[in-house]
């Protein structure tokens, strides 16, 4: 079992997934755990991102593990249950940091087509599809494959959707649970990589975005890097936005839900969740105070 | 009761969160997590484990009783980039009552006694996860049992009975690699509680296959001069384990073979188990044989268990066990036995 063990398992029988790390990344990739607690407000924060949710024995204190190689940034990790007619199937995700899929491998996965789901061909598939990509897989209930995804996994249908909502579960809770705490080093990494940053500067700003500016080996500011939680008033995913010199839009990393949800009277007193829009007008104040 | 190793283990459990609490400052404070976490450095898992054991002898008619109350802790010390080592400690106040068949480290029927389960530090710094080492009070790694779970469960792989210990207190290289996982102990020899019984030792290694597959097989071994009843005994054992998942349903099978004193011993474990959807519930059938030999005469005894564990939530476990002697050594009575277990962790 990799480290992500509710209170009813004996924490000794908790493994971390280096094995895992070496198939999919080798050596020398460096991993750093960080323990969160998964509780109902995430439950309810993945509700709200996806047409299913985590189980309630999935709560608990669960592990991510940050990786490193070269002392760069290189994404995420993380293990992930779910019931299959076969038992549960526990996936090892390893997620870049847009939460995009790198490469996944079974920690547990007792179906007996699983040789499929660990072929180069799927692997190659599942490479680089953000949250939004894997939702369009899942028709809207998310208890089955969409037509065209029928396709491609039409033979293989029960496991596919196990294998998807487990991927989806993961990048939500990622982004819910340990995405506050993860924030700058993703804001560096993506304005790295968006705006060829070299240097950077964590900006203090309203209480609930983080703001990083980055700039070139001369010290010109080229861009900044902004995240902004869903709703701000409890565990909620965000909205990670990285701007060019020209104040544009140049990455961004959103976990939307597909389909609206059905509308529901929020209750008395709390915030509701705020739009893609809403999120960028608040990321721009954020970033740049107008 | 042991109180010699109580105080020494929870002198050693102040020492080590003193230790965690002042490595851990120096880590950077965005992985802060709550107030609780912070106070051991973040990485942290805590878990109260209560628990409630019955078992009723079809010979006796009397029940057996057993109470546990303890804590379950997991941390991982890290620094910046990656992580350092893992703590792990289950400490248990065990309560029993009128238990006629008790552990050797139970002084009587109805007694307390404080316990360390597990209670190690592994450091896993020195390479990318193939060698890392363990010191502490370890569970033995051998058969079946290394690549469970099944400390203060009903369902057991017959690691006491087999070696003579469960755990014991020393130390063990353990690695990962991509085609196999590994564990080497070199340990004490007296089981539970630290005291001096001589020149006692126990050599205990396994390796197998990964664990993440559907086929898994593993070899084992042991020999040392390890506690007992009596005088040290002078134990090897080799043994081989394998398991295979087929949907729901997983074969599990382990054969050890060796000497105590000289004298031939064997044992066989045999068990099919299923479990349904979210692995809430789980039924097994186990058999357990064991030969022994002694001045040229061989004896065998057979039992049978069928059982259950359902964990209905985070929390609750609730476990029953049926078991039948088959066949008993010599001048030993068949006994049927009801077991049941109440389980809860928050």
């Amino acid at each position: 079992m990799a480290a992500s063990a509710v209170p009813a398992q004996a924490f000794c029988a908790l493994r971390d997934p280096v094995r895992h790390i070496n198939r999919m990344h080798g050596w020398p990739t460096k991993c750093r755990s960080l323990v969160a607690k998964i509780d109902e407000d995430v439950r309810r924060a993945v509700a709200d991102l996806l047409p299913f949710t985590l189980h309630a024995r999935a709560l608990g204190r669960h592990t991510l593990y940050v990786l490193t190689a070269d002392g760069a940034p290189k994404g995420y990790l993380q293990a992930r249950s779910e019931a299959s007619p076969w038992g549960m199937v526990e996936v090892v995700w390893s997620f870049d940091e847009e939460l995009r899929v790198r490469a996944f491998r079974f920690q547990r996965c007792r179906a007996p087509n699983r040789s499929y789901f660990e072929s180069q061909e799927l692997a190659d598939w599942l490479r680089g599809q953000s949250f939004s990509d894997l939702l369009s897989q899942l028709d809207l209930d998310g208890e089955g494959l969409t037509p065209e995804a029928k396709k491609f996994l039409g033979s293989h249908e029960r496991l596919a959707v196990t294998v998807l909502r487990s991927a989806l579960k993961a990048m939500a809770v990622t982004e819910i649970a340990w995405g506050g705490e993860i924030a700058e080093r993703r804001l560096r990494a993506m304005l790295a990589k968006s705006v060829g940053a070299t240097k950077f500067d964590t900006q203090s700003s309203e209480a609930d975005a983080q703001v990083v500016i980055g700039r070139d080996e001369a010290g010109h500011e080229v861009g900044r890097a902004v995240r902004v939680p869903v709703n701000p008033t409890r565990r909620s995913a965000g909205h990670v936005f990285v701007f060019g010199g020209d104040r544009k839009v140049r990455m961004e990393c959103v976990l939307e839900r597909a389909v609206k949800p059905a509308l529901v009277a929020a209750p008395s007193g709390e915030s509701k969740p705020v739009s893609k829009d809403a999120a960028l007008r608040r990321a721009l104040q954020a970033a740049y105070g107008n | 009761m042991g109180l010699c190793s109580s105080q020494v283990a929870r002198s050693a459990f102040a020492f080590v969160a003193f230790a965690v609490s002042g490595i851990s400052q120096g880590a950077s404070t965005q992985w802060s997590q709550n107030p609780v976490a912070d106070w051991f450095g973040g990485n942290t898992r805590f878990a109260f484990d209560l628990s409630y054991r019955g078992v009723l002898p079809s010979t006796t008619g009397d029940p057996m009783w057993v109470g546990a109350i303890g804590f379950d802790f997991h941390h991982v010390i890290s620094s910046g980039a990656s992580d350092i080592g893992t703590i792990t400690a289950q400490g248990y106040l065990l309560r029993f009552d009128n238990a006629v068949m008790r552990p050797g480290f139970v002084e009587g029927p109805d007694d307390w006694d404080w316990n360390w389960r597990i209670l190690t530090f592994n450091y896993t710094a020195l390479t990318d996860g193939w060698l890392n080492i363990k010191a502490g009070h370890i569970e033995m790694p051998y058969g079946l049992e290394w690549t469970f779970d099944t400390n203060g469960t009903l369902r057991d792989y017959q690691l006491a009975p087999n070696l003579g210990l469960k755990v014991d207190w020393g130390m063990s290289v353990n690695g990962v690699l991509p085609d196999f996982e590994y564990e080497v102990s070199l340990t004490r020899g007296i089981g539970m509680e630290i005291r001096d019984i001589g020149d006692s030792y126990a050599i205990c290694g396994r390796i197998g296959t990964p664990g993440e597959r559907q086929f898994i097989v593993g070899l084992s071994g042991f020999h040392g001069d390890v506690i007992s009843p009596g005088p040290l005994v002078e134990r090897t054992r080799v043994g081989v384990d394998v398991q295979q998942q087929l949907g729901p349903w997983t074969l599990l099978g382990e054969l050890s073979a060796g000497e105590d004193n000289g004298d031939s011993r064997y044992q066989m474990i045999s068990e099919v188990n299923w479990v349904n959807n979210d692995e809430s519930l789980l039924v097994y059938l186990q058999d357990v044989a064991r030969w022994r030999e002694s001045l040229g005469d061989t004896d065998s005894t057979n039992r049978l268990a069928l059982g259950t564990q359902y964990r209905p939530d985070n929390h609750w476990d609730l476990s029953a066990e049926l078991r039948q002697d088959l066949d008993v050594f010599s001048g030993s009575e068949r006994v049927f036995t009801l077991m049941a277990q109440l389980r809860y962790r928050f």
